[in-house]
């Protein structure tokens, strides 16, 4: 990828284990207790919405992020 | 009460439309298995994000999260945190899974299994759970499409004929172009659904209390357990972080691995294509938000439904809604729940022939006559889960939770397949025995759980051990070779 000449895409090794990292932290985010003490919350409402609504859409438009970044530095066939 | 010649009309007008669109593909695959069954291995992007994305969503996403969200609040948000990861594994297993896919010719994920593990039995049985846990499922689709169409128009179409009339149109577009028809219906179907929930979704909350916004600050003041996680339990006691965490946990180890879904990564043209499905999966995820919405309108509504699952039709009955919306809604009830029910009727019927008859009894049949033994099995099962639907008293959701838990067990076994030589038959083989009945155990008895988490959780602890202590041996040249070649070498 030649647009993205910083991510890490030489070194597999870093790139799983970056994920791995990601994958845990919102695992973390939205399986722990209280949402690890910082989603589970009504406010501030946002859109209108629950903070802890709010928190778990983020959470899925991150990973979307994360994983797209993932996808984006993968040599394989892809 | 909204007219139900208008919600009749465009409830046939749409399912006239998803029949056009199912038969269409038909001429365009080969008469073969691997045509009717994996569309010859050639499906692009777009066809693969709606065909995973809208199978996910079925009746459970206009009926059942909605009920969840109006009974027991915050709890339903544990749809939407495994969807963060649900399908992350698939990113890894899914283009193993192709490639040897498409080297060794399988179609189903049992028949891979099989072939690596060396052992028809593993077929066999993963056939015989998924079967078990494919028939409720689709007896609960076919249950809720009805059931719409009943309460939709004040009970003219009662619920054994629409869900007959509306499983006829889906049995024949299944029946016609295999997995093509499947994937045409769902791409419209998905687009028809996100339209409608987030019309709806919106609509309601505004239509009944001027906004998403003051709806939220109406709800703090009088139900504020709602909004926080974990949420109620369905009694309307306090659910636990535990058993909430362990659904997240659960559901994305044994997303990836229900058959219909890894079936899917027999159909895509190529790994790049696998890949980004699974990349864009969660953006189908968000059109879960508005359903919750709806869910919430309902417990500041004015009076409530016989079940909770009704919560939505509820609402549009007894509100001043024109009945072209509530038309529209019952086309995207149908919509949800054909769009789950066909993916599934086509992925058991391929694993009862491929797996049962052809992999685990070991008959041969050419290709010709397995495309024809699998269309048999369509009817077969279809009729089955029908008799199920409208002839069956009990719960059908325990039956459901029940093989819902042995599914998940099909993940360590699967994973060992695609990653791990030294993996052994009988590990595999006993850990997915030992799982499936240990969190059938504490299904359906709960007071027995050491601490109070998911029982899949127990049976994938115990399936982990028996592949860890009965694979000892070191691992043979044929599963070196599997593994080699699903990584990507030639082995």
């Amino acid at each position: 990828m030649a647009s993205l000449p910083s991510l890490p895409h030489h070194r597999p090794g870093m790139r799983h284990a970056a994920l791995f990292v990601f994958c845990l932290v919102c695992l973390i985010a939205v399986a722990a207790p209280e949402y690890a003490g910082l989603g589970n919350r009504v406010r501030p409402m946002w859109l209108g919405l629950p903070f802890s609504l709010i928190w778990n859409v983020l959470w899925v438009g991150l990973s979307f992020f994360g994983l797209g970044l993932y996808h984006l530095t993968d040599r394989q066939e892809g | 009460m909204p007219d139900r010649g208008v919600v009749l009309m465009i409830s046939v007008g749409y399912l006239v439309v998803c029949l056009a669109l199912g038969l269409w593909p038909g001429k365009k695959a080969s008469a073969s298995s691997q045509g009717y069954v994996v569309g010859d291995r050639s499906l692009g992007l777009v066809l693969m994000y709606f065909i995973t994305g809208a199978t996910v969503f079925s009746a459970f996403a206009f009926l059942g999260l909605p009920g969840w969200a109006y009974t027991r609040g915050a709890a339903a948000f544990y749809v939407l945190g495994y969807g963060t990861l649900g399908f992350v594994p698939f990113y890894f297993l899914g283009p193993r899974a192709a490639r040897v896919g498409r080297k060794l010719g399988f179609v189903t994920q049992a028949e891979m299994m099989a072939h690596r593990f060396e052992r028809p039995a593993l077929a066999g049985v993963m056939a015989l759970v998924s079967l078990v846990a494919f028939i409720p499922y689709l007896a609960l689709q076919m249950k809720g499409a009805g059931l719409v169409l009943e309460i939709m128009t004040a009970g003219a179409v009662p619920t054994w004929l629409g869900a007959l009339v509306v499983y006829g149109v889906v049995l024949a577009y299944v029946l016609k172009s295999g997995v093509l028809g499947v994937g045409w219906t769902n791409t419209f179907q998905g687009l028809f659904m996100m339209l409608l929930a987030w019309g709806l979704g919106l609509y309601l909350p505004h239509l009944l209390y001027g906004g998403v916004g003051p709806m939220f600050e109406r709800l703090e003041a009088l139900r504020p357990e709602l909004l926080l996680a974990p949420g109620l339990t369905g009694a309307g006691t306090p659910w636990s972080w535990g058993e909430y965490g362990s659904a997240v946990l659960i559901s994305i180890v044994g997303f990836s691995v229900w058959p219909h879904l890894f079936m899917k990564a027999f159909t895509a043209k190529d790994v790049r294509t696998l890949k980004r499905t699974v990349v864009l999966y969660p953006t189908f995820q968000i059109f879960l938000v508005p359903l919750m919405l709806i869910g919430f309108c309902g417990v500041l509504f004015e009076s409530a439904p016989a079940s909770p699952d009704q919560i939505l039709p509820h609402i549009l009955m007894h509100s001043a809604i024109p009945s072209a919306v509530v038309g529209l809604f019952c086309a995207g009830a149908l919509a949800a729940s054909m769009s789950s029910g066909d993916a599934m009727a086509h992925a058991a019927a391929s694993i009862v022939v491929r797996d049962g008859w052809v992999t685990a009894l070991g008959r041969a049949l050419s290709p010709l006559a397995e495309r024809r033994a699998i269309r048999f099995a369509v009817i077969l099962v279809m009729a089955l889960s029908y008799g199920v639907a409208v002839g069956y008293q009990g719960s059908l959701v325990v039956l459901l939770l029940s093989a819902y838990g042995a599914v998940v067990q099909f993940a360590p076994g699967v994973v060992c397949a695609l990653y791990v030589p030294r993996a052994s038959a009988r590990g595999v083989l006993t850990g997915l025995v030992a799982g499936s009945l240990c969190t059938l155990l504490f299904v359906m008895q709960p007071d027995l759980r050491p601490w109070s988490i998911h029982a899949g959780t127990y049976g994938l602890v115990v399936n982990l051990l028996c592949i860890m202590l009965l694979s000892g041996a070191p691992a043979s040249t044929a599963a070196r070779r599997f593994v080699s070649r699903a990584a990507g070498g030639e082995g």
